[in-house]
């Protein structure tokens, strides 16, 4: 684990050297989704020996999320070519975060579909490995991605916060069963649900049930399943998941490195902690391959 | 005369002047006020039009808002993810429409309605709705613009807008539409200051679509006042309310304390002042007490209590003065009994006609022989006697009865409820007492007696002539020979009627009134012993009505009316004519006769001096009675001693008749005596009187006094008078008196 005040001074001279070096304003690129919804990405170019990096937010969130986008900012920072999409969510060129009471019809799956559709829009943009930096639901996305036929091109997942979207008082159980029971009579109405932090989340019962349905055995599972390493950065005080969640994390054979002090976001001077292990992690990577 | 002369509608109240003045004060507040408040609403509608003004430029400016507003929300709306995602999948619109765009945050409360269409102008609803929230099923081109339109008399602002899916506008995906309620937006934009927002109407059809500058045509409305102007004019007017309250409250005091202090007091001091006035001289019972308030009316009380209190000690003076004064006024300072004043009151009330029947006797008193006490003792005694008279009569007079002093010697006193026995004893008492006061103690050797008349009366009539029936009475009980005491009767009047009511009264008075009635006659008085006439004695007559009074007659009238003064005159008057008439020989010369009382009167004296113009032709003589010189001795002999020095010769008349003193005679300044004819006719008889008569005859001629003998009516007479040294002679032996002729 690495303490705060090594990680300034290592980030420091990497932000200055790339104020210097590297464009600070992102191309904001737009592609066509197979489904025929517009999506964007921010996309900056770096160096062509360092692995491009494709930054997945948050649930619901977009690539304007604080934590993905200075993160983004960073990595492109220290040269590494990133690609910060927005997950449409089924809504062309979306540029906000969808609220809880919005009409949610979108599935994890087309989350998924985008991810890869993404990871093969950066490897034509830049050739070479691609590795994935997930937040929180964005890791887990990530990670089901890298799990299930992903590119060839991905060498390396990084996931920061990785959750699940269950909490402890969830009626999961039952929500779970009834979306099971509308889906199996066909149903597609908007139903009130709730979801991670959405206390009212409305959506069709098949949304609900694409994200409420994975759990954190399957989580587990999956960081085994992957195709490539997966490696974990946890905050100290981030309690979602739990203290053992980390251990769990470690003894399905990951690397975790945790951020004393951190939360969920990685607020305030943690943000380059966690620039410092990912772009410690990234090096780490290149040296396996 | 002035509008406000307090002749013209007579003095005011304090009070109601108060009143009248505090009432012009307050119309005065009211007019003011009036004035006041037509300025308010001047200025009032001064704003009003003003507000016109600005409420219009109110409203189109707040026009510009809404329509930048909308645009606005329009822009928000078009650009929200949620809006795109229903415009690619309508799915669950419904729920976007109904639920979740209204609770976006996205739109106004202001909301009515809002719909989407699809790229065709086709609303993505699909179900139909009535009502204000309505809105088109299909749009056009023409519909992309803000409207204000009228619903069922709601006003709504209008705009449906296109949506694009990019930023760069390029890729239209559909439309919005947008109602709001007009009033209630117009009222979120901006705080209307001008415009009375409830009463923005428009006043186009229903469903008719106006444009913003339409709409500006279109809008009818009311200004509100200004607040300021409002606040304003409640100020002005709580403090006119106020002001007016306290200069009510203020006029209300005023008046009470300006009664209270003032007019009260005042009252009360004009009502004391008021009752000193009408007290016709009577003292308060009480003075004005207690405090007053106002200072200057506590001093104005304060003096009029001193004032007062001087005025109830002068009035106590003053009722002294006038006790005394009264008292003085009704009482002979002589004799300290009633005086004539206090009868004449008193005899007044006895007769006045309200008596109808009264039983009263009055009682007259009268000295006898008093002008001879007087003559021979002197004033002085003559006041001791009637004093002592005085004093006897009120000690027999019963208690109560008043006596009066008359006149000179003449008492009276009235007897109430008396009758004719009873007041006859009460004079018969008077006539003891008198008889009985020592008299002697004044010197005097006779005894004084008193006269009394009585009259009777049963009823007022006959009342008013109890003073003559009395005089009357009195007079006949002073004749010789009578009873001191006489009550009148009828037989009374009838014999003393010729003294009371006879001619020789008449012409008495007439001869007074014009002396050519006079008639002198003229006696000889001869010079001896030749027996020449040297001068002559004027003795009055009077002819009247055909016939001539004499002496005897005349004088008994003058002395009884005491009209000495007034004939002698007449007499000096007459004679003068006859002196300037040249009836008696230059030569000769006049012997004049003067009373007592007019040789100390100075008018006589001034006429005799006047006399002295004829003193180079003829020899004028005056005749004094010896009493008359006696009785003012000292003032007789100064106008004597004037008449001598102017060359008169005082002559001493009926030397002999009186109480004739030689020791008087030594000391008079005269230089005649004239011997009385009883003394003359002494001289023929052969007793003691005829040796007195002619030794004091002797003796007076030795004294260098000239003698002249009256009441010569023989030779024999006449020779016996010469041989006594008489210078001069005068009797009917040497002639009669006859008028003179020319």
């Amino acid at each position: 684990m690495l303490s705060s005040s090594f990680s300034q001074w290592l980030v420091l001279p990497i932000l200055l050297s790339a104020c210097i070096c590297q464009p600070l304003f992102a191309e904001i690129v737009e592609a066509r989704l197979p489904a025929g919804t517009f999506a964007t990405a921010d996309f900056r170019a770096g160096k062509p020996n360092l692995p491009a990096v494709l930054l997945i937010h948050g649930f619901m969130q977009t690539r304007e999320f604080p934590t993905v986008s200075r993160l983004a900012d960073g990595l492109a920072t220290a040269g590494y070519t990133t690609l910060s999409p927005t997950l449409s969510l089924g809504i062309s060129r979306r540029s906000r975060s969808l609220p809880c009471e919005a009409a949610h019809r979108h599935t994890l799956e087309q989350d998924v579909a985008e991810i890869a559709f993404w990871v093969d829009w950066l490897a034509r943009r830049k050739p070479g490995p691609v590795v994935i930096v997930g937040h929180s639901y964005g890791s887990l996305q990530s990670l089901i991605y890298a799990a299930n036929k992903p590119s060839s091109t991905l060498r390396q997942v990084i996931a920061l916060s990785l959750v699940d979207a269950e909490r402890q008082s969830d009626p999961r159980t039952t929500m779970l069963s009834e979306a099971k029971k509308s889906i199996a009579r066909g149903e597609t109405q908007l139903i009130n649900y709730t979801l991670g932090y959405c206390q009212k989340y409305v959506g069709t019962p098949q949304s609900f049930l694409s994200y409420a349905g994975w759990n954190r055995t399957d989580i587990l599972r999956l960081s085994r399943k992957s195709k490539v390493p997966l490696e974990v950065i946890m905050g100290g005080k981030d309690d979602r998941m739990g203290e053992e969640w980390t251990e769990k994390l470690r003894a399905a054979g990951n690397r975790v490195q945790v951020i004393s002090g951190a939360n969920h976001f990685f607020d305030a001077e943690h943000e380059f902690d966690v620039l410092e292990l990912t772009v410690s992690m990234l090096k780490s990577g290149e040296k396996k391959n | 005369m002035s509008f406000f002369s307090p002749h013209r509608y007579g003095p005011v109240s304090l009070a109601r002047l108060t009143f009248f003045s505090l009432a012009g004060v307050t119309l005065l507040l009211v007019v003011t006020s009036s004035v006041f408040f037509a300025n308010i609403s001047r200025l009032e509608r001064n704003f009003a039009a003003s507000n016109e003004q600005f409420a219009h430029q109110e409203l189109t400016e707040a026009l510009t808002l809404m329509e930048n507003h909308m645009l606005t929300v329009a822009k928000a709306l078009a650009g929200w993810d949620e809006t795109r995602q229903q415009l690619e999948d309508p799915t669950y619109y419904a729920y976007w429409r109904n639920s979740r765009v209204l609770s976006s945050g996205l739109l106004p409360d202001t909301t009515d309605a809002i719909e989407l269409y699809d790229v065709n102008g086709r609303t993505l609803s699909k179900e139909s709705r009535e009502g204000e929230a309505t809105m088109p099923a299909h749009i056009g081109q023409d519909n992309l613009r803000l409207a204000l339109a009228r619903e069922n008399g709601h006003e709504h602002f209008i705009l449906f807008f296109p949506i694009f899916s990019d930023t760069g506008l390029r890729h239209r995906i559909g439309y919005g539409g947008l109602k709001l309620d007009f009033n209630a937006e117009l009222r979120t934009l901006r705080r209307f200051l001008y415009v009375d927002m409830a009463s923005v109407h428009l006043t186009a059809q229903d469903t008719q679509m106006l444009s913003l500058d339409q709409a500006i045509r279109h809008l009818a409305f009311k200004t509100q006042p200004s607040a300021e102007i409002l606040a304003f004019k409640s100020l002005i007017y709580r403090v006119m309310y106020q002001v007016a309250a306290i200069v009510l409250i203020g006029i209300l005091l005023a008046y009470f304390f300006v009664v209270l202090l003032v007019a009260k007091p005042l009252r009360r001091l004009s009502e004391h002042i008021d009752a000193m006035r009408t007290g016709r001289g009577g003292l308060l019972s009480e003075a004005y007490r207690g405090p007053v308030p106002v200072a200057e009316l506590e001093n104005v009380r304060i003096s009029l209590n001193d004032y007062q209190s001087k005025l109830d000690h002068m009035h106590v003076n003053l009722a002294n003065k006038n006790e005394e004064l009264w008292k003085l006024a009704h009482h002979d300072p002589l004799t300290g009994i009633f005086n004539r004043r206090a009868f004449e009151e008193d005899w007044g009330a006895l007769t006045r006609p309200a008596l109808t029947s009264i039983n009263v006797a009055f009682l007259l008193f009268d000295c006898d022989h008093f002008k001879t006490i007087n003559d021979t003792y002197g004033h002085h005694v003559g006041d001791q006697v009637l004093q002592g008279i005085a004093e006897a009569l009120y000690v027999a007079l019963r208690t109560g009865d008043r006596l009066y002093r008359m006149g000179g010697d003449e008492f009276a006193t009235i007897l109430y409820e008396t009758d004719i026995a009873l007041a006859t004893r009460v004079a018969e008492r008077c006539i003891d007492a008198v008889t009985a006061h020592d008299f002697a103690a004044y010197g005097m050797f006779e005894p004084v007696r008193i006269s009394i008349g009585i009259a009777h009366s049963h009823d007022a009539a006959s009342a008013a002539l109890l003073h003559k029936h009395a005089d009357l009475a009195m007079y006949h009980a002073k004749r010789p020979g009578s009873a001191k005491v006489a009550v009148y009767a009828e037989s009374l009047a009838h014999s003393s009627k010729a003294m009371f009511s006879s001619p020789e009264t008449a012409a008495v008075y007439a001869a007074i009134a014009n002396p050519d009635l006079l008639e002198m006659h003229y006696q000889k008085i001869v010079l001896l012993p030749a027996a020449e006439v040297d001068y002559f004695e004027a003795l009055v007559r009077i002819r009247y009505l055909d016939s001539l009074l004499h002496p005897a007659s005349i004088f008994s009238v003058v002395e009884a009316k005491r009209l000495e003064i007034e004939f002698d005159l007449a007499v000096l008057a007459r004679i003068r004519q006859d002196l300037t008439g040249g009836k008696l020989p230059v030569g000769t010369g006049i012997s004049i006769n003067i009373s007592g009382m007019s040789i100390v009167t100075a008018q006589i004296i001034d006429k005799l001096l006047a006399l002295g113009e004829f003193l180079d032709r003829y020899k004028l003589v005056i005749e004094i009675t010896e009493t008359s010189l006696i009785t003012q001795i000292s003032h007789a002999s100064a106008n004597l001693n004037r008449l001598r020095k102017a060359g008169f010769v005082i002559a001493l008349d009926d030397f002999g008749s009186g109480y004739s003193s030689l020791r008087y005679l030594s000391t008079m300044p005269v230089d005649v005596i004239k011997f009385d004819i009883s003394m003359v006719h002494c001289l023929d008889g052969e007793d003691r009187q005829r040796v007195i008569v002619e030794n004091l005859a002797k003796l007076i001629s030795a004294a260098g006094f000239k003698l002249v003998a009256e009441g010569i009516e023989s030779i024999e007479t006449l020779q016996r008078v010469t041989e006594l040294g008489f210078t001069h002679a005068q009797g009917f032996y040497l002639g009669r008196p006859e008028a003179l002729k020319r």
